[in-house]
């Protein structure tokens, strides 16, 4: 085991070196940059100027170039400036990451122990009035699109119900501080959790409630029950260890999620998380933050197969790595 | 047009299907979900004391989108006290279904006891299998009744220990039962099927052979002494070899615990080995039923003859094996004439009256065709 997960970090490295390769080229292609857009509005500006501004921002560069003062910064855990926020881009993603995280976090905890009850019980009453009722609220739920469930949350409750804030983290002007800090980003997370829990819950909830349905025609859940066991310690017991055998290896692929921010519910609520800085990063060109935003992805994303990987041999006797 | 209302017609019949199936399942799900149910109400009495199952006129209907499948429909045998009666018949005939039905396995919502008894010959007092709630029908599954089924390679739960899947039945089923008693009663049982290994039960599954796990199968069917051992074709996912010790093994444990075998098979070559009686099935209903030496020295039934043709036998020099020709009739919409008739190389103008009910041979052997007249006058 340990010799496995050793081999797949060193293979991780590899393909990051590939990525990291990938985006900066990707990213420097892109039409316009940090410095073409600063100076477009500018029409004093001179040639020498620009110049002159693209060596400070180190754009001057060709791609290869480019690449190789990246990496070998980024080799030594420096990642450079952001252009926009004039700060060390790993000290802003280490802000704003943890606000994203909170909230898909806590979002995701309500969402599992909401899906997976109601998807076995789905899958327990197949075809039931309980079942169609379960199903139709998680298609309902995938097919919301996020900015319009949002509005109508923002209406009903922010603007007529009055209960809760319409945007941002905190009470501008408040200041609170300790407890009555934390009670205050509580009352803020309080709508964009709905939305997250909401929109995310149906393929949760499909998912368990399939496999839940394939495992109970399994000939080892009759046997369970030919040994006159309890339904309920059929299903929970010997079918349920089978449907989570998946369910692990999916919630390891959600790893990068976490961090990743979610740049619609983030931007309608004014949350300034990761998702709200990328999309910003993207319209400013802020190559460096987009750069370390896009790896520290693709580092959460090798970390999450690796993860589940290891979920499966946990969950899964039958899987052994060596 | 002619062809609008024609598909008017089947859209109207589809809802009747779906509609009559709604309400079934309704009716039966009410029917099992029922709570503390006095056990008087599913009391029985047996046609003869020596018997511990009596299946009487048994219909077991799968009420599927297509139509009503009567899988089993009008079964009756009986299974004597400590003898081993073997079921035979091709596949789709009703034979697991038959099993299922006394196990209450089926497959639901649609398969469904329609009518019928399953009367049980319980300690204490005879039941009614097919009246039982779900709740007390636990108390019988794996305790009093157990199954041996057919598939070993996934009878058994992939992410559990077999140690652990044994102990779980013993615990179940012996309460009072201390986890040392149980850890010994494993390792017993464990021996008992051969293949005592030290620290086997700490094996998964898959780290098994089929013959082993049919073993453990089997041990599991044991492990609480049953007084009737259903097992569903048993050897047919093993080779030949491990056949043979996995029936010597059944026959020698049915002996030490005094328990009544129900074997499934379309093997003859091990109902001939094993069986005390013969119940030979067609289509969802008994065509022939006697002792072994009955229906293999005197078969009567040109289905029975047919199948005891379409054997290798030893010693005996032939060309291709005997085949009965055609195909077992569709399970929708059966005929109201014998379901073996237009497969049938004996048949006669009477055949096309109705089912044949079964008539007596002999004191032992009956069979369910209109070749035959009852011997009872005689």
């Amino acid at each position: 085991m340990k010799q496995y997960i050793i081999r797949r970090i060193l293979t991780s490295i590899l393909v990051l070196f590939g990525v990291s390769f990938l985006i900066y080229g990707m990213l420097r292609l892109m039409p316009s940059d940090f410095i073409s857009q600063m100076t477009s509005g500018n029409p004093d500006i001179t040639a020498e100027q620009k110049e002159a501004l693209k060596e400070k921002y180190g754009m001057n560069t060709n791609i290869v170039q480019g690449y190789v003062n990246w990496i070998s910064g980024a080799v030594t855990g420096d990642f450079g400036e952001s252009f926009q926020y004039q700060r060390p881009v790993t000290q802003v993603i280490g802000e704003k990451m943890w606000i994203s995280f909170s909230l898909a976090a806590i979002a995701l905890i309500i969402e599992l122990a909401i899906a997976i009850p109601l998807g076995v019980i789905a899958a327990t009453k197949q075809y039931s009035k309980v079942d169609y009722g379960i199903v139709f609220f998680a298609l309902a739920g995938i097919s919301l699109p996020s900015f319009f469930f949002a509005a109508v949350l923002r209406r009903a409750f922010s603007v007529g119900l009055k209960i809760f804030p319409i945007s941002g983290m905190v009470t501008a002007r408040e200041n609170y501080t300790g407890f009555m800090w934390f009670v205050d980003v509580a009352h803020h997370f309080v709508l964009p959790i709905i939305v997250f829990v909401i929109l995310g819950i149906g393929s949760w909830l499909r998912y368990t409630r399939t496999n839940m349905l394939e495992v109970l025609n399994m000939d080892y859940v009759r046997t369970a029950r030919a040994k006159g066991l309890d339904e309920r310690v059929v299903v929970f017991k010997h079918a349920f260890r089978n449907t989570l055998i998946p369910l692990v290896t999916f919630i390891g692929a959600q790893v990068p999620a976490l961090f990743s921010g979610a740049i619609i519910t983030e931007g309608i609520f004014s949350i300034p998380g990761l998702g709200q800085a990328a999309l910003d990063a993207v319209t400013n060109k802020d190559l460096p933050f987009l750069m370390a935003y896009l790896m520290f992805l693709a580092i959460l994303t090798l970390l999450g197969t690796l993860i589940s990987d290891i979920l499966y041999a946990v969950v899964d006797p039958r899987v052994r790595y060596n | 047009m002619a062809d609008r209302s024609e598909k008017a017609a089947k859209k109207a019949k589809m809802k009747a299907i779906k509609k009559l199936n709604a309400q079934k399942y309704r009716e039966f799900n009410k029917k099992k979900k029922r709570k503390n149910v006095p056990e008087s109400e599913y009391y029985a009495e047996m046609r003869d004391e020596n018997n511990l199952v009596e299946f009487d006129n048994l219909q077991t209907y799968f009420y599927t989108d297509g139509g009503t499948v009567k899988a089993v429909d009008g079964v009756s045998f009986d299974i004597p006290k400590g003898k081993t009666i073997g079921i035979v018949g091709e596949s789709g005939c009703g034979k697991s279904v038959t099993s299922m039905s006394i196990m209450q396995l089926l497959q639901g919502p649609q398969g469904q006891i329609s009518g019928g008894e399953i009367r049980y010959n319980r300690e204490g007092h005879a039941i009614d299998i097919a009246k039982v709630p779900v709740r007390d029908m636990t108390k019988i599954r794996g305790n009093e009744i157990a199954m041996i089924f057919q598939e070993p390679m996934t009878s058994l739960n992939p992410v559990f220990t077999i140690g652990d899947q044994l102990a779980e039945i013993i615990e179940l089923h012996n309460p009072q039962m201390s986890k040392e008693d149980v850890k010994k009663r494993v390792i017993e049982l464990l021996r008992m099927v051969g293949i005592a290994r030290e620290g086997i039960e700490k094996s998964y599954p898959h780290e098994l052979s089929g013959g082993m796990k049919q073993r453990i199968v089997i041990a599991m069917a044991l492990s609480c002494n049953p007084r009737l051992i259903i097992a569903d074709e048993p050897t047919t996912a093993l080779d030949v070899t491990i056949q043979a010790q996995v029936l010597d093994l059944l026959r020698n444990l049915k002996d030490k615990i005094n328990a009544s075998i129900m074997l499934i098979t379309h093997d003859l070559g091990v109902v001939a080995e094993m069986a005390d009686l013969i119940v030979v099935m067609y289509a969802g209903r008994v065509i022939e039923r006697g002792t072994a030496s009955d229906i293999f020295h005197d078969p009567r039934h040109p289905y029975t003859i047919g199948l005891l043709k379409s054997r290798p036998v030893l010693n005996e020099e032939t060309g291709r094996l005997y085949s009965i020709p055609g195909n077992v009739p569709n399970p929708i919409n059966m005929p109201n004439h014998c379901y073996f008739k237009n497969r049938c190389e004996m048949c006669k103008e009477e055949c096309n009256a109705p089912y044949p009910a079964l008539k007596r041979v002999s004191e032992t052997h009956y069979v369910a065709c209109h070749l035959y007249e009852d011997m009872k006058n005689q």
